[in-house]
């Protein structure tokens, strides 16, 4: 099919889908004037039943606890066909560039190498500490670990790769990733034989406003965060991985 | 004019996931491609975050004393939706990119227009 | 609807369709960079901190870096 008729047939098709889009919002109700009976609902029972003051977060983790499961699998999934495409490198070992070494690179200075470095620290501090304050402030395992696993950028931009890959292992976040992943179906397996229904907050709730608090909710968070950041670690270290020229490409 | 304005949000959302679709399909980059499906995908998060909200109310995060009595606050349900979709999208995206540099090393190119079925 | 709601809403679909339009895949990282922060603004001004959070964690960071390794090893010049 030629490009001209490819865009005419787009047109044409867009025009359609639009026609039905429009359609069916037009029987939504208008923007910000009426909330939904589910959300009223949950709103008033949310913080009462599972002393967590964060609503966003007890909906993903208690009460629609079953979709972030799928998520979770679709997230480690991913991860897994990336290290499968990648595992197959061509020939010989990887020749690791010292960072003064690269071509075309004008060189760290020292106040790049420290900065990046100390910034890693602190990011990999900062994605902590928003996956610990789930319950009580905008936060959890999802956001805290893309910010945790932003800290692997920091350290190769920092130092280079031949850095980066004496402190971060594949192996390790391998296994940590899939410890997580793994600990949250566990979780439910474990609540199921303790209360008889599949992911049942069955911990005790703690305070409303400290931070273990809501039960199963505080441990789903944990896995959450243990495959989310050890995930998107591995994730950009396999990436950064490929900036090395293997052997042949060097010669 | 006032009322128009109030679906003004679902407007960006359809113009959104039209504009990424047709960035799609005139694309001659796999990269700009594996863009314009990112930008379709932020349609879905628009809509659904404008369904959710409710006028001059605040976020579904409250302080111990004002425990809520189920009102002025926006839906918690397509937040906690929305912000799982973002990261999981993500690496969605990157197994993409992957692909496309998986691609590049076999076939050489990454134009969509060369890379053909019946060809090679 | 207030005037911040109307621009970040603009902002977006200005955005969004640049990102589309623009061709060379090395300026549409940039482009998509700031698509990411509108995205971000918007988020927050739809009082959705948590999601906020999520794109400027991913938007800002892992997807241009991942973009970029791409964009290098899928060009014939390196």
């Amino acid at each position: 099919m030629s490009d001209r008729a490819r865009t005419v047939l787009f047109f044409v098709s867009a025009a359609a889908v639009a026609a039905v889009l429009i359609e069916g919002i037009s029987g939504l109700s208008p923007f910000g004037v009426h909330q939904s009976a589910y959300a009223a609902m949950l709103l008033r029972v949310a913080v009462l039943e599972r002393h967590v003051l964060n609503v966003a977060t007890a909906v993903n983790f208690d009460y629609r606890g079953f979709d972030t499961l799928g998520e979770e699998f679709i997230l480690f999934t991913s991860i897994a066909g990336v290290l499968m495409i990648f595992s197959e490198l061509r020939g010989g070992k990887t020749f690791y560039p010292e960072p003064m070494d690269e071509p075309g690179d004008r060189g760290r200075t020292a106040a790049i190498r420290l900065f990046a470095t100390g910034l890693a620290a602190f990011v990999a501090a900062m994605g902590m500490n928003v996956a610990l304050h789930t319950s009580i402030t905008p936060g959890g395992g999802f956001q805290g670990g893309a910010i945790f696993g932003s800290a692997v950028v920091c350290i190769y931009l920092g130092a280079g790769y031949a850095a980066l890959d004496r402190t971060a292992k594949k192996s390790l976040l391998d296994f940590l990733e899939a410890l997580g992943g793994a600990a949250f179906a566990l979780i439910g397996v474990a609540t199921a034989f303790v209360s008889g229904v599949f992911l049942k907050n069955s911990l005790p709730l703690g305070a409303a406003g400290s931070i273990p608090s809501g039960g199963t909710i505080f441990a789903i968070n944990a896995a959450v965060f243990l495959e989310v950041g050890c995930g998107f670690a591995l994730l950009l270290l396999l990436y950064l991985h490929q900036t090395c020229k293997t052997e042949e490409e060097q010669r | 004019m006032s009322g128009a304005l109030l679906y003004l949000p679902y407007a960006v959302a359809v113009w959104l996931f039209l504009a990424g679709a047709y960035g799609l399909v005139r694309s001659r980059h796999l990269v700009h491609s594996v863009l314009c499906l990112a930008v379709v995908q932020s349609s879905t998060y628009v809509l659904l975050l404008s369904i959710g909200f409710l006028a001059k109310a605040g976020a579904p995060i409250f302080n111990p004393p004002q425990v809520p009595s189920g009102s002025r606050s926006v839906d918690p349900v397509v937040q906690a939706l929305t912000l799982t979709d973002i990261v999981v999208g993500a690496t969605v995206t990157a197994l993409l990119l992957a692909m496309t540099i998986q691609i590049h090393r076999r076939k050489g190119t990454v134009d969509p227009h060369a890379l053909r079925l019946t060809r090679g | 609807m207030s005037l911040l709601e109307i621009i970040a809403f603009l902002a977006v679909a200005v955005l969004g369709a640049a990102v589309v339009a623009t061709r060379r895949p090395l300026n549409q990282v940039v482009v998509f960079g700031l698509f990411g922060a509108s995205m971000a603004l918007l988020f927050f001004v739809l009082q959705a901190p948590d999601v906020a959070l999520s794109q400027i964690a991913v938007g800002s960071l892992a997807i241009p870096a991942l973009l970029l390794v791409t964009l290098m090893k899928t060009s014939d010049k390196i």
